[in-house]
């Protein structure tokens, strides 16, 4: 009986109130779509690359990848080695079908596709000579995708590639039921697919399946480490298990880890406000209930099952919402790689686990927040339930300072205390954005506090008795409207902490990257054509040059592959005259002494994250493993370094052709007397047959890189105000309905429409204000941490915090615009009243 | 509309696409055992001939070092090495081949493309280990794409990725080094070659006729073909991972042409001799329908071409059946009338066939009777007669 008085209850409550009802069910949806699109799209993002590459690989277990691709003459390089490693080419872009679908373009080399390659096998059917697969262009299409566009084997299909339209033959389908990625794949021999890419010697990546004719299926490190050894610089041997672009793709899709967690955080507390506010409004309801019989066990019991029932709802609703945002964000994601590697198609990777972790996310995160007010309403008498849970100015006792200082300690300790441990600093983080969620209401009070303390003593108050009603009614109100506040304080400081996190980032980046390239001109050996000539630098060129008018210094430069402690790693031999000496900046230590002691030979150099991985610091000794055996040297110094968080060692050059005398001289650096002449410097006949760089480009271009690696996190932090706003929309506008009585005093007492919305307006901005002040501190927080703590611990390198105080301000403007535009409806809606 | 309306819409649809999206969820990248279709298979099969390949000429005078690079004018050429190896230590016997085949799809390049420049390469490796009993054998494929096969003149070389054919010396190919390992096989050769005599030009001044019809209106059948007949080795084999110093001798072969057989004519049996008194014999049997067609040639001791007269006289006094039935000549009796000859040929190991794309059979041989001596015989054709 008591369970259908209350099922009934309840049903007709939520009937009389829909606008209540939706907006319950939308901010429950908005907290699951964000955390569901930020956590799918990032999570899809990476498997796109694995499936990419898994699809292709057959067994293959690594794949060597470089930004801007591998060139065609490296690969060749490769394959004349005499270890005969057996690498399959790959080149893949998107192209478009006369429909507009995009589908991904894969170049294969199908002669060493049949000889190593078991997948490339099974997928083809059909047929066609080889004259017809080599020198026509001719492609193999999805057997479905073929179907759907009508095709039969011969016609010919036209696509829009990067050189333009085309018109291709179909030569054979591929076997698109067992692997339906293969759906979105267009197959051609490398040599048709490059002549359609806008960079015909450039391949996408190459795999290395497992080696052949070998018991053990894995390749030894001795191999791999020999491998890399023949790479040029800045390309990269990875396991394929963990595909990752580029390393600036690592710091990518760590910051959007960083910001899905974030994420997480302000969808439960979205969850959190949506949950609180319905009850609160629903008292006199509840009172009612207790009136007519209804235990508080009862009730408790009921308004959990209640919110079960709906948050499942909302929950469906908002993994589909973010499924939707998701969708539209991977392209974004993947592209945001194009500049490092060829980008797979993106396709979305949703699966049961998912679904299952997302729906328990967000019914989890209801019920808690259900939890503790339904069992304080339960536990309330009904005539307590009846009175208006309002919070009045003069209510304002509790020790703020200290509470604060609680807060914004004890986070603090457990990052300070656990320092180690990446997890406790990411707890810590969240926890530090819990807590302070919890000071919004005592900052609120104390700044309304202010604000009435100054209305009334610049008399303005009582000239406009309006001014000081908008302090007041925002106590009066914060039972109702912290929620609002969390929610826009948390979204701030969230985009607050990523801006300042990227920020710092992009400051120590520029600046490493120009002190490093601090040389005019850049040689490195060409890419041998032919069998049998020694990849290297001649010593006669590095005196030729040094005879040079033109050049001030000459910095030679090789490298031999290392591991140490289990990290693959390059020693470099290289040469520091003083005018290269700027390119390198110290932890710690006298840089005079320091230089000294590197130029003897019997002390070395280490970047900064080996000496995190190693825990090594200057003066300590690091076992360097020799041809004559290990051999310990002193570490001289720890400089600073981004470019490779495995870490390396600098050794001068005399002593690296001592200890390596095999290696051949890698590079050489060239310091000019008067840098404007570079370019012209760099045409001499005498580097002709080297590869010659100039340092102004590749700087151009670094830093190009790095704009597009991280405009993803532009969009993914306007997403997450996006949601603040509708978040803080759909609670003003509950809050609103809730105050419909208390604005028909208003109005009876002679305010005017005008002044009505002016005070849902000005109480708006007030709690944007006190929200944003609070995201500013916070925001500042988290970047530093992040940067500072989190990064170290990730990478071993260290990101100093830039502190900017523009990006509080924007931050405080950002909230103000959006507590004013989620106030308009409201507003507008109590002027047509 | 009222709000519970818009907001039931709302869900409904809300789900609804939830719903679709998940149905069109792909699964895992996933394996299949579907049988594969060969591509390589039509390597040699496609038999499509375009117009424009240059032919062997009786005229043409090979020009050196220019000619030992490829001709791709041509649509077939190869670079043959085979050698009767004795290791230092042990003695034993080994016989190595080393083969790069060219196949040109097109006789013109148009393509500014590298992978598109219509060459492709065949290479096949094989080591005979007579004490074992053993006939190991490789094979690979390859464009000539951006570097990967081919061959240069700086320096003068010839190579299918890591297996190479390198010349010490500017302008001549040998003295030369060849580099070969087959990491599935487990085998491989790092050898020194100096020539012990001069180049051999077959034929007619280098020009092959493969039938007796050869001229105008008549159809083709002939390559430029030249020989070093004797070269002196010296080395290593790599046998899984044990390493083995050998020294010998080795026969090399250059050969170009764009049509090797006419209608009618199966294969060829190719003998390469090197006799213990310094003279190198070459006899080369295209068997037809219409009867037989012979090349002989004889190299002195000093390099110089020696006159030969006369039809050989050629018995196969054994056969081989390989395991799956293609049956082979493995053992010969051979007569010649001037010079005067008569020697028993014998393979040192019956199974030296090369069951890769192309099947043949290659094999070391010794030579006894009137003359003793060592060499390769190659033996093509069969397994389409069978």
């Amino acid at each position: 009986m008591t369970s259908r008085l209350l099922l009934r209850a309840s049903l007709r409550s939520l009937y009389q109130q829909p606008l209540q009802l939706c907006m319950l069910l939308a901010g429950i949806m908005l907290g699951i779509a964000v955390v569901t699109a930020m956590q799918l799209s990032t999570q899809s993002a990476r498997l796109s690359y694995q499936y990419a590459s898994q699809q292709l690989a057959s067994g293959a277990r690594y794949q060597i990848r470089s930004a801007g691709g591998i060139a065609a003459s490296v690969y060749a390089r490769l394959k004349r080695a005499p270890e005969q490693w057996p690498l399959l080419p790959v080149v893949e872009f998107p192209v478009q079908l006369p429909g507009g679908e995009q589908l991904q373009l894969t170049g294969l080399d199908f002669l060493a596709e049949q000889q190593l390659r078991t997948a490339g096998q099974r997928v083809f059917s059909g047929g066609g000579s080889w004259n017809a697969t080599l020198l026509q262009s001719a492609v193999w299409l999805g057997e479905s995708t073929a179907q759907q566009l009508g095709l039969m084997l011969g016609d010919q299909l036209t696509l829009t590639t990067p050189v333009g339209e085309r018109s291709l033959k179909l030569a054979g389908t591929l076997d698109d039921r067992t692997q339906p990625l293969l759906a979105q794949r267009i197959l051609m021999d490398m040599g048709q697919a490059l002549a359609l890419s806008n960079q015909p010697e450039v391949l996408s990546y190459l795999l290395l399946p497992p080696p052949q004719g070998s018991a053990i299926a894995r390749w030894p490190e001795v191999m791999l480490q020999k491998l890399r050894s023949q790479l040029p610089p800045d390309t990269h041997l990875q396991p394929l298990e963990n595909p990752q672009p580029a390393r600036l793709g690592d710091a990518l899709y760590f910051n959007l880890n960083a910001m899905a967690l974030l994420a997480l955080l302000l969808g439960t507390l979205i969850v959190l406000s949506a949950v609180w506010l319905s009850l609160l409004q629903r008292r006199p309801l509840f009172a009612a209930l207790r009136l007519a019989g209804v235990s508080g066990r009862q009730l408790y019991g009921f308004l959990l099952l209640e919110t079960l029932v709906l948050a499942g709802l909302a929950s469906a609703a908002g993994l589909a919402l973010g499924v939707v945002i998701a969708d539209q964000l991977l392209p974004l994601l993947v592209q945001s790689q194009a500049a490092f590697t060829a980008p797979p198609l993106a396709r979305l990777s949703l699966n049961w686990g998912d679904i299952i972790r997302f729906g328990l996310l967000g019914c989890g995160s209801a019920l808690l927040a259900a939890a503790w007010p339904c069992w304080q309403l339960a536990r309330q008498s009904p005539l307590a339930l009846q009175a208006a849970p309002v919070a009045a100015l003069n209510e304002v006792k509790r020790p703020l300072v200290l509470r604060g200082a609680v807060l914004v300690l004890m986070p603090l300790a457990i990052v300070l205390v656990m320092q180690s441990q990446l997890l406790a600093v990411y707890l810590g983080t969240g926890l530090l954005a819990l807590l302070a969620a919890l000071l919004t209401t005592p900052l609120l009070q104390g700044l309304a506090a202010v604000c009435v303390v100054l209305i009334q003593r610049s008399g303005v108050g009582a000239r406009h008795p309006l001014l000081l009603m908008v302090p007041r009614d925002c106590l009066r109100q914060q039972v109702y409207s912290k929620g609002v506040m969390w929610v826009l304080m948390l979204a701030l400081s969230v985009s607050l902490a990523v801006t300042g996190m990227t920020d710092s980032f992009h400051t120590a980046f520029q600046g490493w990257i120009g002190q490093r390239l601090n040389a005019q001109v850049y040689t490195s050996p060409p890419d041998r054509d032919a069998p049998g000539q020694k990849a290297g630098l001649s010593t006669m060129l590095v005196e030729q040059l040094l005879t040079d008018p033109q050049v001030k210094a000459v910095a030679r430069r090789a490298r031999q592959p290392l591991t140490l402690a289990g990290l693959s790693l390059f020693i470099y031999g290289v040469d520091f005259p003083p005018a290269a000496r700027t390119a390198y900046q110290f932890r710690q230590g006298d840089s005079e002494t320091l230089w000294q002691g590197f130029q003897s030979g019997s002390e070395v150099l280490i970047s900064e994250p080996l000496a995190n991985h190693l825990q090594l610091g200057r003066g300590d000794y690091l076992s360097l493993p020799l041809v004559s055996g290990e051999q310990s040297f002193k570490i001289a110094g720890v400089y600073y370094d981004y470019g490779s968080y495995q870490g390396q060692v600098l050794i001068s050059y005399p002593a690296f052709q001592r200890h390596w005398p095999e290696v051949p001289l890698g590079g050489i650096r060239l310091y000019l007397h008067n840098p404007d002449q570079a370019e012209s410097f760099a045409r001499q006949p005498v580097l002709k047959p080297y590869e010659v760089r100039l340092a102004g480009p590749i700087i151009r271009r670094s830093e190009q890189l790095f704009e597009q690696t991280f405009l993803i996190t532009d969009a993914l932090q306007l997403l997450l105000l996006v949601v603040a706003l509708v978040a803080m929309v759909s609670n003003l506008l509950a809050l609103q309905l809730h105050r419909q009585p208390e604005l028909q005093r208003y109005r009876a007492l002679g305010l005017s429409r005008a002044m009505r919305a002016g005070l849902l307006m000005g109480q708006a901005l007030l709690l944007a204000f006190s929200a944003g002040l609070l995201a500013w501190l916070l925001g500042e927080l988290m970047a530093w941490l992040l940067a500072e703590r989190v990064q170290l611990l990730a990478f071993g390198w260290t990101v100093p915090w830039q502190f900017a105080p523009e990006r509080g301000l924007i931050a405080l403007l950002l909230g103000l615009i959006v507590a004013l535009l989620a106030a308009l409806y409201p507003a507008f809606k109590e002027v047509k009243s | 509309m009222k709000p519970r309306q818009w907001l039931g819409l709302l869900m409904v649809l809300l789900l609804g696409l939830m719903l679709v999206w998940l149905a069109r969820e792909p699964s895992d990248v996933q394996s299949s055992n579907t049988p594969a279709t060969s591509l390589l298979s039509q390597l040699l099969t496609d038999r499509s001939q375009q117009p424009g390949w240059a032919q062997a000429r009786p005229d043409y005078r090979l020009q050196f070092p220019a000619d030992h690079l490829a001709h791709n004018r041509f649509s077939i050429e190869w670079w043959y090495l085979t050698a009767n190896l004795t290791a230092v230590e042990t003695g034993e016997h080994y016989g190595a081949q080393f083969t790069l085949f060219r196949r040109g799809l097109a006789p013109t390049d148009s393509s500014a493309n590298r992978w598109q420049q219509p060459q492709l390469y065949m290479g096949h490796m094989a080591l005979t280990d007579t004490a074992a009993g053993q006939h190991r054998s490789a094979q690979r494929f390859s464009r000539q794409g951006p570097g990967l096969a081919g061959s240069t003149a700086q320096p003068l070389a010839v190579w299918l990725e890591n297996w190479q054919l390198q010349a010490e010396q500017p302008q001549q190919l040998f003295p030369a080094r060849l580099q070969a390992w087959d990491r599935q096989q487990q085998f491989g050769y790092q050898l020194r070659l100096t020539p012990d005599k001069p180049m051999l030009l077959q034929g007619q001044q280098g020009y092959s006729a493969k039938h007796a019809a050869v001229g105008p209106g008549q159809p083709q059948g002939a390559s430029h073909y030249y020989s070093y007949t004797r070269l002196a080795v010296s080395g290593t084999l790599r046998k899984g991972e044990q390493r083995i110093e050998v020294r010998g001798q080795a026969w090399y072969d250059h050969e170009w042409t764009s049509s090797t057989l006419v209608e009618g004519q199966q294969g060829w049996d190719w003998f390469a001799l090197q006799l213990d008194d310094g003279r190198d014999l070459t006899v080369i049997r295209v068997r037809g329908e219409q009867g037989d067609h012979w090349q002989l040639s004889l190299a002195g001791p000093d390099g110089a071409p020696l006159p030969v007269s006369g039809l050989p006289h050629l018995t196969v006094t054994q056969h081989w059946r390989s395991d799956d039935g293609v049956q082979y000549p493995a053992r010969w009796r051979l007569k010649l009338a001037q010079p005067a000859l008569d020697i028993q040929i014998k393979p040192r190991l019956a199974d030296q066939e090369m069951k890769q794309l192309v099947r043949y059979w290659e094999g070391a041989v010794t030579v006894s009777g009137s003359h003793r001596g060592q060499g390769y015989v190659e033996l093509t054709g069969y397994d389409q007669t069978d």
